[in-house]
């Protein structure tokens, strides 16, 4: 099983490498499509992470909510560099975006009510609904059919989509069954 | 509009902030059911507006949140919603992150996972709808959306260029 050995664990990593690491990642997302570049940078540029213990990280960050690139910079900080290190990659990831968001959002509310931009925004709206549901479908048509997975895909679509259920009760209704036959499946598979 | 407290922004998005499993696609439905809905805080226009922003801007697209706070409340909203989304999870995962140190590959984690991604596809699929009925006013919306999907899966050009493309157009009022 793998340790922390093969991470560094001994305070090579400076906070502010940590932060500019993550503030590259930040910025190469723009118009969408992070997670490639979280591998491609800590693994293969900097070194940070093995191919497996990426996956792992991975993986423990989807379980976990928030968004999984958030996540990723928590985990690496502090496996790096404790706590302080998790706030500097954290920081790294958000601080441009946030500032920039609040920009973007200052003029919108200045001069959202412009019919030209209202215009433009109202594209942009058109195009990303449409990019997102591309995704969305994308990933369902991809994943294998079993029909339970099936039924809990459809209730959440119905439950949360159509009927509008306030997410926790969707989550308190999925979650557990989701975990249960995930573990039944384990289980089985021991 | 409506205006509140940062206090009321920050509470519900901390709210969502320990169920946001996935992301900001698995909190969208009930932010779109909450903020303009129920609390009238923005309208659906501005809701899908501040969607298209988030998601393009670099940096997770959470930060809708930031947007919303900020037209409801000003800075100290944005900054509220902001703290409060962020948190809790972040926490959470502080936490994990020390004490999971060497079970992360554990069977019952991968297992768990695997579990979850029936979820997680359902909530992107709601999460699509809603934004799809929040932007979308008229058949030839529709019709651009499906285009954008299409070219999403076919065309190998990054999306920006469709979205800049689509702000042109948009804002000189083809679209």
């Amino acid at each position: 099983m793998a340790d922390s050995s093969s991470l560094v664990a001994d305070g090579k990593v400076s906070h502010t490498e940590l932060f500019t690491t993550f503030l590259a990642i930040s910025m190469s997302s723009i118009g969408g499509g992070l997670q490639a570049w979280v591998r491609r940078i800590l693994v293969e540029r900097k070194g940070w992470l093995s191919e497996a213990e990426f996956v792992d990280m991975i993986g423990l960050c989807q379980l976990l909510p928030g968004p999984n690139v958030v996540n990723a910079s928590i985990y690496t900080g502090e496996r790096l560099r404790g706590a302080w290190g998790a706030a500097s990659a954290f920081l790294g990831l958000m601080l441009v975006p946030l500032a920039l968001m609040l920009v973007l959002g200052y003029g919108i509310v200045s001069y959202g009510d412009h019919p030209m931009v209202q215009g433009a925004l109202h594209g942009m709206s058109v195009m990303a609904a449409g990019f997102t549901a591309s995704i969305a479908l994308r990933l369902t048509f991809q994943h294998d059919r079993r029909w339970f997975g099936i039924a809990v895909s459809v209730v959440a679509f119905v439950t949360l989509g159509v009927l509008q259920w306030p997410l926790i009760w969707v989550i308190a209704l999925l979650g557990p069954i989701s975990f249960l036959a995930s573990w039944l499946t384990y289980r089985r598979l021991k | 509009m409506k205006a509140a407290s940062p206090w009321a922004l920050a509470a519900y998005f901390a709210s969502l902030s320990l169920i946001a499993f996935g992301g900001a696609n698995a909190i969208l439905p009930d932010m779109h059911r909450y903020v303009v809905e129920q609390t009238g805080w923005i309208s659906d226009a501005d809701f899908s507006h501040f969607f298209a922003v988030s998601r393009s801007a670099p940096g997770p697209n959470v930060l809708i949140v930031t947007l919303i706070g900020l037209k409801v409340s000003g800075w100290a909203g944005a900054l509220a919603a902001t703290a409060g989304m962020c948190l809790p999870s972040c926490v959470l995962t502080y936490w994990a992150a020390k004490q999971l140190r060497n079970n992360a590959t554990a069977p019952w984690a991968l297992s768990f996972r695997m579990g979850l991604v029936p979820l997680t596809i359902g909530l992107m699929l709601a999460s699509s709808w809603v934004i799809l009925k929040a932007a979308n006013h008229d058949w030839h919306d529709y019709l651009f959306s499906a285009l954008a999907a299409l070219w999403m899966e076919k065309v190998p050009l990054h999306p920006l260029w469709l979205m800049l493309i689509a702000a042109v157009l948009g804002g000189m009022r083809v679209l």
